[in-house]
């Protein structure tokens, strides 16, 4: 079965890249699914907390739980966590709101401090891997 | 049935983290098993090793972490055998070298596909690496492992690197399909373009378009990728050349700026997630 890919857009929109080839907020492969790195941006495409990465992180575990189902799935099926910050500051206030939307799924995390994301204002950013169990499928 | 989740944790138990974060070592589903990033410290949170910050502070750390993932994996039922990919997260160049002959030295013969970067920092900051893995279990049927080559005989950018590591290009898992990182290096090592991050990227993706089609796949299987450049002004014309080689197929893309990738000659590496539909 073709990959399902959902939310498609462009980036034109908010980069002002020359091209403005497709990307998408979530793609189901079977029973995986990945979600984009989700940041401050809601999923209207208007920033949330600027300047505040605790607000920032809470907008893009709001958008992981849409998402996730939309593509089907639901929080209880993530897999893997992977949280950007660009300040070691940052990183009690994230992860409280975080593990505030994940609490009682225990996932597998990663974190790392990266020199910056996809705009300077992005404080924030996380990767998410799900996979709905076959008999929930 | 839900996923089987082994060691659960919550970090406020560990190293006076005022963090309430529930998380587990180890996610088991049917197909594949999710670890929790590795490093240093013990798996109980007791202590954590080598934290003099030198390099030989990183080998002390890689070890640890090596040990650790031998025994999560055990605990799920699987072997260090069964790693698709690692990703090799260092904060300092220098701690490079050490790193990955310590994981060469444990991953001998395994020949997973890679991708490494410099960042600036883990959890703590006595972390000085961190180290993830894709792991699906083979039952019966070996993963396919395709253009394994060995880290001294490789070139990273204009440079040869003795990490001692067993590597491959591109490894396929069932449906699964993983990717070394992909940088302006073309498959025979050459390096072109250089400091052009979209020339490199474009290398890249020609690269990744080529190791897929050699693995049974092709580009339309691609359902994320993250895309790693070191310099913010690498972005635009990074991302445009990765998205104008996908051409109409959306993907799930990341962004990130990092200090830096295996060689300073490289502005970009881009890690690819795919799966055959």
């Amino acid at each position: 079965m073709a990959h399902q890919r959902l939310r498609k857009f462009n980036t034109s929109s908010y980069s002002g890249d020359k091209i403005a080839n497709d990307m998408c907020m979530v793609v189901r492969a079977g029973n995986i699914v990945f979600l984009r790195g989700q940041t401050g941006f809601d999923l209207d495409n208007k920033f949330v907390g600027k300047g505040d990465a605790a607000a920032q992180a809470d907008q893009a575990m709001k958008n992981v739980k849409v998402l996730l189902e939309e593509a089907g799935a639901k929080m209880a099926h993530i897999c893997k966590i992977t949280t950007y910050i660009t300040d070691r500051a940052y990183r009690e206030p994230v992860y409280n709101v975080v593990g505030r939307h994940l609490k009682g799924v225990f996932p597998c995390g990663t974190g790392l401090i990266v020199n910056g994301l996809a705009l300077p204002e992005m404080l924030v950013e996380i990767d998410i891997e799900a996979v709905i169990p076959a008999d929930e499928a | 049935m839900p996923h089987e989740r082994l060691r659960k944790f919550n970090v406020r138990d560990w190293f006076a983290q005022g963090i309430d974060w529930d998380g587990a070592m180890v996610v088991r589903t049917d197909d594949e098993i999710y670890v929790t990033g590795q490093n240093g410290s013990e798996l109980d949170g007791s202590r954590t090793h080598g934290t003099g910050r030198t390099a030989e502070d990183a080998a002390i750390q890689a070890e640890i972490a090596l040990r650790n993932l031998t025994i999560l994996l055990g605990e799920a039922g699987a072997t260090l055998d069964d790693i698709c990919r690692i990703n090799v997260n260092i904060s300092d160049r220098a701690y490079r070298i050490p790193v990955y002959r310590t994981i060469g030295r444990h991953l001998r013969g395994v020949h997973p596909v890679s991708t490494g970067l410099i960042v600036n920092g883990f959890a703590r900051p006595e972390i000085l690496f961190t180290l993830d893995v894709a792991v699906v279990p083979q039952r019966g049927n070996r993963h396919t492992r395709l253009r394994r080559y060995h880290s001294d005989d490789a070139q990273y950018g204009f440079e040869r690197q003795k990490i001692g590591c067993d590597f491959c290009q591109v490894v396929r898992a069932g449906r699964r399909i993983y990717l070394r990182g992909q940088m302006g290096q073309n498959l025979d090592d050459t390096l072109t373009d250089i400091g052009d991050a979209g020339a490199q990227a474009a290398q890249a993706m020609r690269n990744v378009e080529a190791l897929l089609g050699e693995a049974g796949a092709g580009l339309a299987d691609i359902v994320k990728l993250i895309l790693y450049v070191t310099d913010r002004a690498h972005l635009a014309p990074a991302r445009e050349a990765v998205l104008r080689h996908l051409g109409t197929i959306p993907c799930a893309l990341s962004e990130i700026i990092v200090k830096g990738l295996a060689s300073p000659d490289l502005a970009m590496e881009v890690d690819i997630f795919a799966v055959q539909s």
